[in-house]
């Protein structure tokens, strides 16, 4: 173990963290767009459309993500050809960042969880809720907008800050498809020298931080979420 | 090339999945409850110490872990004049799995534990059951109930996890397909992990369906709700 590696792999880990946090921030973002949508669809009557719905979790969530990524990475160059030639586009297909793949195979694989998540948090603000805020006049939408929507956003915003902190953990499967973040850094590092305690141990010394410092804030936040939530006195 | 012979290479890999699984699963389990013993014992120490554990396992994803246990522990063993280079690398990929699942059940079984009412420990010595009667007839059933849903997505994410195990080089489901594109140059790396992926998407439903079965069996342990206020 030489100190002297270790830190200079810390400092070169380190500048890709803003990145990683970034990259992990657009596919929540989009992931919760994609969710809400893929929670509407559910919500819907009609048979063929919540069956489709079906299927695409059960996909998403049963197949690993290693595997999504790998498919977008190969696939997305082929499906911009097609389109390319099709509309006379002129999309540079064969030299692609690889961080498409990552985000359109991140933020799919996502949205099902997310949509479950939003389901969960919707479900969790009572029928009587909403029953009292029709007795008092309220219409549909002022029900929605007043009543349901801020106590389900208390319940699910911890849950996707959450998720957040998992979502930088599941970045450093991006290596495979050549995407640098945390880890990936960690491992051009190593390679450079060979030194591979040194680049894995300041990987996980920056992992670590970055999971307990946001936790930390997380929480926080989560608790300020819920003050007014009632204390139930055992 | 025809799709029957992928499936037929791929099928290959599923047996080192589903035992490295078991493995993985049974010891990491086994782990985690020691783990969450420490973690409910009344030494304050010895739950810092295992919070640590936690926290770092917690916070460090699975690849990573798998790298630091196959490169960095045989490169600091050998410091100490200690040879691993004998040991194969499903030994390695065992290991580390055992060490972050241990601490990812014992974050699922402690709350489950904890869940059971502090007045079914007082009833049970109330009356005059001993401590071992105490925690088997009592509070590990009431514990299983609780448990079983959270436990059941881990196994369903250990069977995802485990696809990670070919990057350094163990011949599984995920390391047949690598091999199949890397022996067949006219092969659609598509078609072979979607392929793959089917297989690892059965896996899930069918383990998904035994949690379930599970989960019905152990429902009639629980107590009826509202019983215990």
């Amino acid at each position: 173990m030489n100190v002297n590696i270790f830190t200079h792999d810390l400092r070169g880990i380190w500048l890709v963290v803003p990145d990683t946090l970034l990259v992990s921030v657009a596919i929540l973002a989009l992931g919760i767009v994609l969710g809400m949508i893929l929670y509407v669809l559910q919500q819907r009557n009609n048979f063929i459309i919540r069956s489709i719905c079906r299927l695409y979790v059960s996909y998403f969530r049963g197949v690993p993500l290693l595997i999504h990524l790998l498919i977008f990475y190969y696939g997305l160059p082929v499906v911009l050809q097609v389109i390319s030639t099709a509309f006379n586009l002129h999309i540079n297909y064969e030299h692609l960042n690889p961080i498409y793949a990552v985000l359109l195979s991140y933020t799919m694989y996502s949205s099902s969880f997310i949509s479950e998540i939003i389901r969960g948090s919707f479900m969790s603000v009572g029928q009587d809720q909403i029953e009292a805020a029709t007795a008092l006049g309220y219409s549909r939408a002022q029900a929605f907008w007043k009543i349901k929507l801020p106590q389900s956003l208390n319940e699910s915003v911890p849950k996707f800050l959450n998720y957040y902190v998992l979502l930088i953990r599941q970045l450093s499967l991006a290596f495979m498809v050549s995407f640098v973040d945390i880890f990936a850094k960690a491992k051009l590092e190593s390679a450079i020298n060979y030194r591979y305690i040194e680049s894995f141990c300041a990987a996980a010394v920056v992992y670590w931080i970055l999971c307990v410092v946001l936790t930390f804030i997380f929480k926080k936040y989560e608790n300020y979420l819920r003050r007014y939530e009632k204390v139930v006195v055992v | 090339m025809s799709i029957v012979g992928l499936f037929e290479q791929l099928l290959t890999g599923v047996p080192t999945t589903l035992f490295f699984i078991l493995t993985s699963w049974v010891l990491g389990f086994a782990l985690s409850i020691l783990v969450t013993a420490g973690r409910v014992s009344h030494h304050k120490w010895l739950y810092n110490v295992l919070g640590v554990y936690i926290s770092f396992t917690r916070s460090i994803p699975i690849i990573l872990q798998l790298f630091l246990v196959y490169y960095g522990l045989p490169a600091l063993l050998l410091e100490f004049g200690i040879d691993l280079s004998a040991i194969g690398k499903m030994y390695f990929c065992v290991g580390a799995y055992v060490i972050y699942y241990g601490a990812y059940l014992s974050e699922v079984i402690r709350p489950a534990y904890l869940s059971v009412n502090e007045t079914q420990r007082e009833a049970a010595i109330a009356l005059g059951y001993t401590k071992w009667q105490m925690q088997t007839k009592i509070v590990i059933p009431q514990t299983i109930p609780v448990a079983l849903p959270a436990l059941g997505n881990e196994v369903i994410n250990l069977v995802h996890q485990s696809s990670l195990l070919f990057v350094i080089g163990v011949v599984d489901l995920m390391g047949q397909a690598d091999e199949y594109i890397s022996e067949n140059y006219a092969s659609s790396p598509i078609l072979v992990y979607f392929c793959a992926g089917l297989i690892y998407w059965l896996l899930t439903i069918i383990i998904s369906r035994i949690v379930k079965l599970a989960e019905r069996k152990s429902g009639k342990f629980l107590y009826a709700k509202g019983d215990s206020q």
